[in-house]
């Protein structure tokens, strides 16, 4: 059985307003566990709003939304979070980091409301910075840090709750080439290991990679193809 | 009305947990007409979130009730000096019996409320929050005690006059009359401690036995013997634990105690008597809610800890009743 | 435990990097419980010295009441005080006060009797003839009168007297003789020119404390111009005085509490677009609303503990080092002397009680509903700029 399941998912922005925007309509699709999948279509075309319900930040309009088996779609906040935490980790578009804290501290943050020590934390965090050859700035506070140092700290972040999935959306939008390269690079280490990625991104220069395992494409709200690689 | 810094501080408080109360209850109002679950419109997500705002209140609520609770009985305590035979906080409210009645609301909205936020705290940790309109039905219920409490604390401070000539403790739980409270006083010493004791152990012993046995009987039993505890204990600290402590045999009073003179003892012996009896209770309350399939299995969780709450405050005032008696200079029975 | 302390650890460097932000509301609250502070302090120190001196009033005090008001008794009454079963002593005492054109302050001018004699000399000697006196550190001050000078009072004949200072004195409590002028009986009588066989009061020695009660009733019985007055209605009195002041001060200074909850309200619900996406962030990696808010509780108890504790401080270096210098000036109905002494530092649990409850409660209270607004944010909102 597919790791995800979305099964006639809808949303709806500001239902019984004038404003109202219909997101997604009607949305089915399933990625399986290790897969590497990409939305793709152009700007406006819901993929922002299929990532967040994938990822647990929101609630949808209608449908459901089964993570390893269970329905997540109807649970309160509290529950989404839990879930959220246990299995994703998030790369956002602008990295989202907290510019006045330090490396490390950024990369914990997701672990602060656990009941974890600091220095377990910290034998946490520390191969993960390694790994992504940021460690010698561990202590440098993030707006001191070039683009491409954010991006590995925001992915070491995202790795920290050591996640079933990985969600990235837009990654590369602020990323010179080469830095968008060494992005890949740095995924399909994750994905060799076994992670299950989603992205969603209009830069051909990722989701024509050979990575890619399959391409949503999307308009208007709706998957207009699926292509599987 | 008496101009005292420890008066204008409660009632200042007190109004303003009853402003944060009264918000959660018309919050909880609203939550409990719009509730649907089944929703997943934008509405039903901003009254979910109305759910943290209205614990945050009711928590802090409490919070305050608590401190509001103790600063009672500190000011009632400092401002017997007013009055002519007052010597201690019995004097002060003996000064106007409203404020008996104060005291008891305050020691009732205590355990409400904290029963409340019991409920929620079990509650919120389901994922289809099935008791949300029980919740906030009983938040609603919960708020005239808390207007009570503000009016009864409010005449009592009102109708206090340093022309009043009051009684103390002397003559309140002294043997020679004939109140309710001078008989709790003249409650003799041996047979209050035989059930003081017996009922203690009691609790530790079902304590034990809840830990291990699932029967709903059992936590009925230990709910009601919780309860008895608190009675009994209330009567043993007035017949024998105060005179042990002030190590006078006729002098009987439950809030000298609380002075420096006596090292605060008060304060540790309530506390723990107070959280044993709320912990004590906890289970068999939430007996009748086991039907649901969720809460039954959530409660089995958290029921432990409340357990052991009891288990070692049930111990810690016992064996502080007991301290007193042994290092007492006092000796009732010789040997 | 573990995430609050790591909570508290991120509630304190979130603190410090907003620190201009803080500031504002740090003063303001910080101030708020120094007044508050100041006025408890004060006040109690106050209570503390009367009870001082109420330790050397004799048990029971007999005025003489003539159209309501005080007036000088006959001694003879003494005689048949002394009658009254359980009576031990009964002593006339002679004093007055006397307003000093000079240094515009009032005098306590008071005849040696027994009770002076306890009362311990810092230098020289009790007055012993008609021509000496002992004077309190503040009314020396004021003269310039030092041991051995002279000082010189208008008597009622409006004729200058030159006493010499035989003593000046010191005690526990400065406000007890800080403004006295002791003379001889004899000199007393004199100086405000009483009639001959009257006394101001007299000092009612009782062997058992409670007959004090049944020994007033007898007096009062005896002579129905008598008032006697119980040291434990002068105590109350003394209670009612300062609690009513001190609560008056307090009522006023609830707008000043105002100021600080309309103050915290506006800071806690201004919250920067930084903050928000700080918030926001933290719920998308992970963070529960929960969390948010048990980190907004640690930061509200950090600046409300470190003001309420600054304040203290503040306070206390004021009232007990600084004599209270700023509120003296409004609390000048005391006396004149009153910067002239020192107090002794006493601290009351309630009170500090107290100000928690009018300080920190309104504080939270009315930071309460911003702080959820905040922590509800919508982790969403931080996946679109
Ligand atoms: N919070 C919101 N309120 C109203 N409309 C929104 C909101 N978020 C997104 N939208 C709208 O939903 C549509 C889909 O947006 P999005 O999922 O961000 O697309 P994409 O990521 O493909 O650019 C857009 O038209 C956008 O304007
Ligand atoms: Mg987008």
């Amino acid at each position: 059985m597919a790791y995800i399941e979305i099964e006639g998912l809808s949303k709806v922005y500001n239902v019984g307003r004038a404003d109202e925007l219909t997101a997604l309509a009607d949305v089915s699709l399933s990625i399986d566990s290790g897969e590497v999948a990409v939305l793709t279509g152009s700007s406006g075309s819901g993929k922002t709003s299929l990532l967040s319900l994938i990822g647990c930040m929101a609630r949808p309009t209608q449908g459901k939304v089964i993570i390893a088996g269970k329905d997540v779609a109807k649970l309160p906040e509290r529950f989404l979070t839990a879930v959220r935490r246990k299995r994703f980790g998030f790369i956002f578009q602008q990295f989202n980091l907290i510019r006045d804290v330090s490396v490390l501290e950024n990369v914990l943050l997701p672990l602060y409301p656990l009941d974890l020590g600091m220095s377990a934390m910290k034998d946490k965090a520390m191969p993960i910075l390694e790994k992504l050859k940021i460690s010698h700035k561990k202590n440098l506070k993030v707006k001191n840090l070039s683009g491409g140092e954010q991006q590995r700290v925001a992915i070491a972040r995202a790795l920290i709750n050591e996640p079933e999935v990985i969600i990235a959306d837009e990654p590369t939008a602020h990323l010179d080439r080469r830095l968008a390269q060494e992005f890949l690079d740095i995924l399909e280490v994750l994905n060799h290991e076994g992670k299950t990625i989603v992205i969603a991104t209009h830069d051909p220069f990722v989701y024509d990679n050979r990575l890619v395992g399959k391409t949503v494409s999307m308009r208007d709200g709706r998957i207009e193809g699926v292509t599987i690689h | 009305m008496i101009l005292h810094p420890g008066i204008i501080g409660l009632l200042v408080g007190s109004v303003i947990t009853l402003l944060m109360v009264f918000h959660a209850a018309v919050t909880g109002a609203i939550v409990l007409y719009r509730w649907d679950f089944s929703s997943s419109s934008q509405y039903q997500l901003s009254l979910e979130r109305k759910t943290y705002l209205v614990s945050t209140l009711v928590n802090y609520g409490l919070a305050f009730q608590v401190a509001s609770a103790v600063l009672f009985v500190y000011t009632v305590d400092d401002i017997h000096q007013l009055f002519v035979g007052a010597m201690c906080a019995t004097g002060s409210l003996n000064a106007n019996p409203i404020g008996w009645y104060a005291l008891l609301s305050k020691i009732a909205v205590l355990f409400l409320s904290g029963f409340w936020l019991a409920l929620n705290y079990v509650d919120s940790r389901l994922e289809e929050s099935p008791y949300v309109k029980l919740k906030y039905g009983l938040l609603i219920g919960l708020f005239p005690f808390l207007v009570l409490d503000l009016i009864l604390q409010f005449f009592y401070f009102l109708g206090l006059d340093p022309a009043i000539i009051t009684s103390c403790c002397g003559s309140l739980f002294g043997g020679d009359s004939n109140s309710v409270a001078s008989s709790v006083a003249s409650v003799p010493v041996v047979p209050a401690m035989i059930v003081f004791y017996l009922l203690g152990a009691g609790l530790i012993f079902l304590s034990v036995a809840v830990l291990y046995f699932v029967s709903d009987l059992l936590r009925y039993l230990y709910a009601v013997l919780s309860a008895s505890f608190f009675v009994v204990s209330i009567v043993a600290i007035i017949s024998f634990v105060s005179i042990y402590i002030y190590e006078l045999p006729t002098h009987h009073c439950p809030f000298d105690m609380l002075q420096r003179g006596y090292h605060f003892v008060g304060y540790p012996l309530y506390f723990t008597l107070f959280l044993a009896v709320y912990f004590g209770m906890l289970p068999g309350l939430f007996c009748p809610l086991k039907r649901n399939v969720g809460m039954n299995t959530i409660l089995s969780k958290i029921e432990r800890p409340w357990i052991y709450w009891c288990l070692g405050n049930t111990v810690l005032c016992m064996s502080l009743v007991t301290y007193t008696i042994c290092f007492s200079n006092l000796t009732l029975f010789s040997d | 435990m573990i995430k609050h302390l790591k909570i508290i650890e991120y509630a304190l460097s979130s603190l410090l990097r907003r620190k201009t932000k803080i500031i504002a509301i740090f003063i303001a609250y910080t101030l708020t419980v120094a007044t508050l502070a100041s006025v408890l302090f004060l006040t109690h120190a106050l209570k503390t010295e009367a009870t001082h001196i109420l330790q050397g009033v004799p048990d029971l005090i007999v005025q003489r009441i003539l159209g309501g008001r005080h007036d000088l008794i006959p001694v003879d009454y003494a005689e048949k005080i002394k009658d009254i079963f359980g009576v031990s002593e009964v002593k006339p005492r002679y004093w007055g006060y006397y307003y000093d054109a000079l240094t515009e302050a009032n005098y306590t001018v008071m005849g040696a009797g027994d009770a002076a004699l306890e009362l311990k000399l810092l230098d020289g000697k009790l007055p012993a003839t008609e021509f000496e006196c002992a004077v309190g550190k503040g009314v020396a001050a004021l003269r310039g009168a030092d041991y051995s000078n002279e000082l010189i009072l208008v008597n009622s004949r409006n004729i200058g007297v030159l006493f010499d200072v035989s003593g000046i004195f010191q005690s526990d409590s400065s406000l007890l003789t800080n403004d006295l002028v002791l003379l001889t009986n004899e000199a007393v009588i004199d100086f405000f020119g009483f009639e001959p066989g009257r006394a101001t009061d007299l000092a009612v020695t009782v062997q058992n404390s409670n007959e004090l009660q049944t020994v007033a009733v007898k007096i009062k019985k005896l002579f129905p111009d008598a008032r006697p007055i119980t040291k434990r209605e002068l105590t109350r009195t003394y209670d009612m005085v300062f609690n009513w002041r001190s609560g008056m001060m307090l009522t006023v200074f609830c707008a000043a509490i105002m100021a600080l909850c309309i103050m915290a309200w506006d800071k806690a619900t201004g919250i920067s677009a930084e903050e928000k996406l700080e918030i926001g962030i933290l719920k998308a990696i992970g963070w529960d609303t929960d969390d948010v808010l048990i980190l907004k509780f640690w930061e509200g108890v950090i600046v409300s503990m470190t003001s309420f504790l600054t304040g203290l401080l503040l306070s206390y270096v004021h009232v007990f080092y600084f004599d209270a210098f700023v509120l003296s000036t409004i609390l000048k109905g005391w006396s004149v002397l009153f910067p002239a002494f020192q107090l002794t530092p006493s601290v009351n649990v309630l009170h500090i009680f107290t100000m928690f409850f009018l300080t920190v409660v309104p504080y939270i209270a009315s930071t309460v509903i911003p702080t959820w607004k905040t922590a509800v944010t919508d982790p969403e909102s931080v996946m679109r700029g």
